[in-house]
């Protein structure tokens, strides 16, 4: 197969990838097209490598990171209402402190990390976020970018963007609990 | 204990802890928190979980059409 087709082939997954990504469907196709063209500048660097597709997806990464930064420039991203993030925290415990309604311990949660459907029933978790948080979220864990670089690209303080990821991780454990761990017992 | 930390600053503190070194004093008061609180353990599970999760996630790749 030649390095065309086999580009052509990735396009549509790679592209559904950059759009959960950026949230925008002319910048998506941006990265994707920057990252075929990567690819076909210099097509020695990919020989001997396991997969095209691995080799794409590494790229792409890098192209995201770029335009999630670009964006982050041009677009200030607005801390979110920290009274409504408190307010929905607060809902979780009581006036003491403690939990509203305890969390209970997830069974076999490697088991989960086994099963493709888990990780669409957390990709759908990730997608409920409120878009700030999702993409606050998804710098710090899937790009795996320093919290204290975040803050700075998106011109929070670091205590908004501790809030932040703080709130972005209560609502996932709790998504995960209800749509995955709740439903397998 | 009086200086005892309650489960909401706790599960900030688990979080912020995956973002940062916390400071000795912290990190102490929120294991001392573990020992006494098993809801809050099995919380600091879940979150560590769901970033070797992510961590998965990320390492997927997208899936074939």
């Amino acid at each position: 197969m030649s390095i065309e087709s086999e580009l052509a082939a990735l396009h549509q997954p790679l592209l559904r990838f950059a759009q959960q990504q950026l949230r925008n469907d002319s910048l998506a196709e941006d990265v994707v097209s920057e990252t075929f063209l990567a690819i076909l500048e210099k097509p020695d660097n990919f020989e001997g490598r396991s997969s095209l597709r691995t080799y794409a997806t590494g790229i792409l990464k890098f192209k995201i990171i770029d335009a999630i930064r670009h964006k982050g420039r041009e677009v200030h991203i607005e801390p979110l209402d920290e009274q409504s993030m408190d307010d929905a925290i607060d809902a979780l415990f009581i006036a003491d402190g403690h939990w509203q309604d305890p969390p209970v311990p997830w069974q076999h949660p490697e088991r989960a990390l086994e099963q493709s459907q888990f990780f669409d029933t957390l990709q759908i978790c990730v997608d409920r976020l409120p878009p700030k948080l999702g993409r606050i979220f998804m710098m710090r864990e899937w790009l795996e970018s320093d919290v204290d670089e975040i803050c700075t690209e998106l011109g929070i303080t670091s205590n908004n963007c501790g809030v932040m990821l703080y709130r972005a991780r209560m609502q996932l454990r709790e998504c995960l609990d209800i749509s995955w761990f709740g439903a397998q017992k | 204990m009086n200086d005892e930390l309650d489960c909401k600053a706790i599960s900030r503190l688990i979080s912020d802890g995956q973002d940062r070194d916390l400071p000795p004093a912290e990190r102490a008061r929120m294991r001392l928190h573990f020992v006494i609180c098993e809801t809050c353990r099995d919380v600091n599970d879940q979150f560590s979980f769901l970033r070797e999760a992510m961590k998965r996630l990320s390492r997927n790749e997208p899936p074939a059409e």
